[in-house]
Order: C-alpha cells, then sequence, then structure tokens
C-alpha cells in the first residue's frame, strides 16, 4: 500500500519528455518515469516493468497528440495507427485489473496547411481517439479518461505549450502547461485515495441569489436565467449538478424559515428546491455551531464540510472555529461564482466513478432525517426502549459474499469510514481485487433495508485466514447503521463462516485513531477475550454470541 | 545580483553562498542540460523576459543569465 517514505506512487508515461514534471510530482509522490520517452508501450507490455509494482497507485499516460503522427500519411492508414494502439491499450486495461490507468486524450493543434474546404483531419483524430478510451473507461472499472485537451482549453493552446522546450529538450508543455497538468494528477489522485469530502453547507441571501429575502421580498431578489441574475441561477445549476452525484447540499442561514420558505420555492429562478437539501440550518444561532450541530445530525466529521458564504465576517468565524471545514474562496467580483464553484468541485470533491449509493445519496439522507425524527418521538413516549425503536424500523440485514459489482462501494467504504472502523486500513481497489481473487481471504459484506428506504451495502468485513486462524483484518460500518445492533449479526456470520472452514479461531483488532473512539470495546462486549496490547488486540476461542437477536429478519446467502 | 543568486539557488536547491556570478555549468552535477532548460523556463516566467533559441547552448556561467535579468 504505502512506501516506506509514506508517498504514494504513480507511473507517468509518455510519448514526450516529461522528466521536468516528474521532478515536480516527486516531492508529493515516488514517480516511476521509465527512461526514454517513447518507450511507453514497451513499458506497457512488459510484466516486468517497473510501473506494475504492487504499490502503484495509478499509471498515468499522458500522449503528445501532434508528435504522434506521420503529418503526410493518409487519414485512412492515422486512423488505423489509433485503433491499433487502442486494441493493444484494451489488452493492458483488462489484463491488469489491479492497476489504475489515466489515459490522456489527444489535442492536436491544426497546423496543416489546407484549404478552407478540405477536411481537418486533426480534428477526426482527436475525437476518434477520444471515443475509444471513453469506451475504455465504460467497460473497464481501473480506467480513466485524463482530459488533456480540457486542460489545453482553459489554459490557452499558445500558454500551454513551449515550442521553444519542444524544439530543444522534447518537452512541449510549458511551465503553465505543466502546473495544469500536475494539479490535474493531484485532483486525480485526492479522489482516486478517496480524500474527498462530503457534503456542503451553503447560506442563501447574497449566495444562492442577490439581495436579502427577508428585507426586499421574493419579488426582489436577483435570481433568473439571464443577465445579471444569471449569475446565482449558474451557481444553483453546479449545485445541483454537484447534489446528482450524491454530494450533500445543506442550509446554513441566519433567516427566518417562514421569510424564505414556500416563497422561494415558486421561483421561476429556482433551481435548487427545498428538498434538494438535507439539513435546513434557518435560525439567528452563530455559524460555526449550527454546522456542529449539522455535522453531528448527518453523523459526519466537520472535516466533510465546505462551507460557501459571501460573508467575509462569517467565513471568517469559520475559519477560526472549525479549521476543519474548508472555507470557499468566494469571489469579489461574483461573476465568477460558477467558476468558484467548478474549481472547489475538483478540488474537493471529485468523484471518479459514481456508485449506486451516490445516486441515492441525497434520498437515503432524507430518509435517515425521518428515521431521527421517529426515533426522538417514539422516545418520548414512557417505556418505550431502544429494541422496541428497532423492532419497529422492519430492518432487513443481508450478508454476503463480496461480489465483482460491489467493489467500487466497498472501496469507497473503506476510503472513507472513520468511526466504526476497527482498524482503518485504507485499501485501494487493487488491494481489494487482490482479496477478492484469493482464496486465503473473505469479503462479507452487509446490505440493510428498513421501511423508510434501502441503504444499500453499509457494512464491510475482511478476513484473513492463516493456518487454521481466521484474522478480522477489517472490520467497518457505516455511521448510517450505527447504533442498530447489525455489528452483532455480523460477527455471527465471521463465526459461522469460520465453522464452515474449520477455523477455530477468530483474532480481531482494534487500531486507535483519532475518531473510532466509539467502537474501541466492541469486541469484548461480544465476547472476545483481551489478548494483548500488539497488533491483534482481541481473541476468541468459539466466540459465545448466543444472545437472541429478535429485531432483524437476516439473510445469510451462501 | 544577491537576490538572483538566492532565487537560482531555490532552483538548483543547494545555499546561496555555494553560488556566484561564475559558477559554470561543469562545476555542479546538478546543471544537467535539463536543468539548463528549466533555469530558462524559469527565468522566462520570474523576470517576464524572452531568451532566444540561439544564445541557450551558449549559456555556461550564471553570469551568462544574469545578463538578460540585470
Amino acid at each position: 500500500m504505502s512506501t516506506s517514505n509514506n508517498k504514494s506512487r504513480i507511473a507517468l508515461l509518455s510519448n514526450v519528455n516529461l522528466d521536468m514534471l516528474g521532478m515536480k510530482l516527486r516531492k508529493k509522490y515516488e514517480v516511476v518515469l521509465p527512461a526514454g520517452y517513447g518507450t511507453y508501450m514497451q513499458e506497457l507490455l512488459s510484466e516486468k516493468s517497473e510501473i506494475y509494482k504492487e504499490e502503484t497507485r495509478a499509471i498515468f499516460l499522458i500522449l503528445h497528440g501532434e508528435s504522434l503522427f506521420d503529418p503526410f500519411q493518409e487519414e485512412e492508414q492515422q486512423v488505423a495507427g489509433l485503433d491499433q494502439l487502442l486494441a493493444m491499450l484494451s489488452t493492458i486495461v483488462r489484463s491488469h485489473p489491479e492497476q489504475t490507468f489515466f489515459i490522456s486524450n489527444l489535442d492536436i493543434p491544426c497546423e496543416r496547411i489546407q484549404a478552407v474546404a478540405s477536411p481537418r483531419v486533426e480534428r477526426h483524430l482527436e475525437y476518434h481517439w477520444f471515443t475509444g478510451v471513453e469506451q475504455l473507461s465504460g467497460s473497464y472499472e481501473n480506467c480513466f479518461v485524463f482530459d488533456l485537451k480540457d486542460l489545453v482549453e482553459r489554459t490557452g493552446r499558445e500558454t500551454f505549450y513551449s515550442r521553444k522546450m519542444w524544439y530543444m529538450g522534447s518537452m512541449p508543455f510549458s511551465k503553465e502547461g505543466m502546473g495544469g497538468i500536475e494539479t490535474r494528477i493531484h485532483q486525480l489522485m485526492s479522489a482516486l485515495q478517496n480524500e474527498g469530502r462530503k457534503a456542503i453547507a451553503v447560506d442563501l441571501d447574497q449566495t444562492l441569489w442577490g439581495g436579502v429575502i427577508g428585507e426586499d421580498g421574493v419579488d426582489s431578489i436577483v435570481l433568473s436565467e439571464v443577465k445579471e441574475g444569471s449569475r446565482y441561477y449558474d451557481l444553483q445549476c453546479r449545485l445541483r449538478q454537484m447534489k446528482e452525484l450524491g454530494i450533500l447540499l445543506n442550509i446554513l442561514s441566519k433567516n427566518n424559515y417562514e421569510d424564505v420558505f414556500p416563497a422561494v420555492e415558486a421561483h421561476e429562478g429556482m433551481m435548487l428546491r427545498e428538498n434538494d437539501f438535507i439539513v435546513r440550518m434557518l435560525d439567528w444561532n452563530e455559524k460555526p455551531d449550527n454546522l456542529v450541530k449539522m455535522a453531528k445530525q448527518l453523523n459526519l466529521g466537520r472535516d466533510a464540510f465546505a462551507f460557501l458564504d459571501d460573508n467575509p465576517v462569517e467565513r471568517e468565524k469559520m475559519n477560526q472555529l472549525c479549521p476543519e471545514v474548508f472555507v470557499v474562496p468566494f469571489p469579489t467580483d461574483t461573476s465568477k461564482l460558477s467558476k468558484v464553484v467548478t474549481d472547489l468541485y475538483w478540488d474537493q470533491f471529485l468523484k471518479l466513478r459514481l456508485t449506486n449509493e451516490d445516486l441515492k445519496k441525497t434520498n437515503m439522507y432524507q430518509q435517515e432525517y425521518q428515521r431521527k425524527q421517529e426515533q426522538e418521538l417514539l422516545m418520548n413516549q414512557q417505556s418505550f426502549s431502544l429494541a422496541d425503536y428497532l423492532k419497529s424500523l422492519q430492518m432487513e440485514v443481508k450478508l454476503e459474499q463480496m461480489k465483482e459489482e460491489q467493489l467500487g462501494r466497498v472501496v469507497q467504504l473503506i476510503g472513507k469510514t472513520n468511526q466504526f472502523n476497527l482498524t482503518t486500513k485504507r485499501y485501494g481497489l487493487s488491494d481489494v481485487s487482490r482479496f477478492y481473487q484469493s482464496p486465503d481471504y473473505y469479503v462479507l459484506t452487509c446490505s440493510v433495508k428498513d421501511k423508510f428506504g434501502d441503504m444499500g451495502l453499509v457494512g464491510v468485513i475482511i478476513l484473513h485466514n492463516l493456518e487454521q486462524t481466521a484474522y478480522i483484518d477489517t472490520f467497518l460500518m457505516s455511521c448510517r447503521v450505527m447504533g442498530r445492533r447489525i455489528e452483532q449479526q455480523m460477527l455471527q456470520e465471521v463465526q459461522s463462516i469460520c465453522k464452515k472452514n474449520q477455523l477455530h479461531q477468530i483474532y480481531g483488532c482494534y487500531r486507535k485513531t483519532a475518531k473510532n473512539q466509539p467502537v474501541k470495546e466492541i469486541y469484548e462486549q461480544f465476547g472476545f477475550s483481551f489478548v494483548e496490547e500488539s497488533e491483534w488486540l482481541y481473541s476468541a476461542f468459539d466466540v459465545n454470541m448466543e444472545e437472541e437477536v429478535s429485531f432483524y429478519h437476516c439473510l445469510v446467502s451462501e | 545580483m544577491e537576490q538572483f543568486l538566492t532565487w537560482v539557488s531555490g532552483i538548483f536547491d543547494v545555499e546561496a553562498s555555494q553560488l556566484s556570478l561564475e559558477t559554470a555549468y561543469e562545476s555542479m552535477p546538478q546543471w544537467d542540460s535539463m536543468m539548463q532548460l528549466r533555469l530558462v523556463m524559469e527565468m522566462e516566467e520570474e523576470y517576464d523576459i524572452e531568451i532566444p533559441m540561439e544564445k541557450i547552448p551558449q549559456m555556461k556561467t550564471l553570469g551568462d543569465f544574469y545578463e538578460y535579468v540585470k
């Protein structure tokens, strides 16, 4: 997983000289940059290449479009050349499921001198290659497009390249160009390692719309599809797109609920509706206090949040009192609002691939809200116990060996679960694929439904079998289902798996982190006995977990 | 000049006191052909100047680079 110096390892391949980029990236990564820059295909095809070492986190193939082609070749031949490359890449990506590939699209400047009516072959080739790489990304979980063309467009081509560096050192990119590629690599790596945030808290007045709704009234706020109001319209579109990726939107505003809703619901410029937000904090309390409350209600850490507010005083307070929150640099020129939010997404929230859970996320969190409300209601009645509440939820717990299509979600949970996580080992796609294929590992998943809805895959146990002993290498559960005694169900399943496989001992381990205090005593609670304060803390010999659990309906798949 | 040498020392990743305008290409192991190009690239940005391609191979000491700055 991590290398000795704790830097992630990445490989950089290209048809041009990327030594200088490699030098910059070495500050943050261990970079494998094969000698000789035309040899990327040989490296990719050689099983023994340095790039395929187990610790490699990602392989970046950055292609310089212009130098891929002979400028006097016919288009047909050029296309055939691209197809051949694509076919090889397809084989390579397929035969290395444990590696993650980022393959660039092509930027080919229209340098060819030709008549206006002649076909612009450069454009055809760019598109042909892009379609091919996008298909790879669609077919293989471990392959993504590295959108070099997007970087060129954002920077401007004149600035992105340096002819001087190209002629003198076969280095086509300028300092700015390399800077752009470097930033994009950081963003992708951060997304790959699940370092992204999960929720945004947004202010309303002067942020989601122009003007102050409580004073000016809903008819006077600045919000429209065209002209000045479209600064806010565009911003709302970006936020809604983020919501559709499973990023949780919340309101954090000093306002009276009645002044805002439902009046604003009917406003035709609103791209966001009240129910697009999960927690709606509209009162006159201090925002940092409210954000702490919000985090609790969502069962998230403060570091999962970004905060968008036009008021510099509020931003400063948040910075001071909740330094873990990412405070978005609100632009003084509001025509840049939409761009600021786009950049926010790329830097703090980027998603590589959507899981089914992501698509349902806002819904699921809203259901969780309803659950909490019902729980409060029930708990206020006398003689109502937690067990009664759990029973009232009508839960269905499904335990099964991990299936291939669950890989993405399992990796996501491993990457981001902090509280109910006994060992907090951050495995990547390559590690979990290895466990999936290995007979020495068993990956158990747990999915939960109740009367409010389907919460999907929420728990994972990775068992490592060694010499007739099972080690619980990883045991984690989404905070969404904490406190529902599902952990007991999972441990019982571990026990029955062990029985079936004639493993007579189970070892569990608690590794303390800043956040996993809540599960410190879990093994003791379930009858494991304390062994020693080393890597493996608890052992259990024929674990006694006979206590009847009556409030689940439990399905155990073979 | 002091300022220029301090700036260059950041790029070479050495102490500024080790550098002078006489410091030459051959005398520093980290000053290879890639570093030569990097110096040009960084200088063009830092000092908003343009160094003609023809001149680059002839620039052998820090003094040669300093000519474009002063």
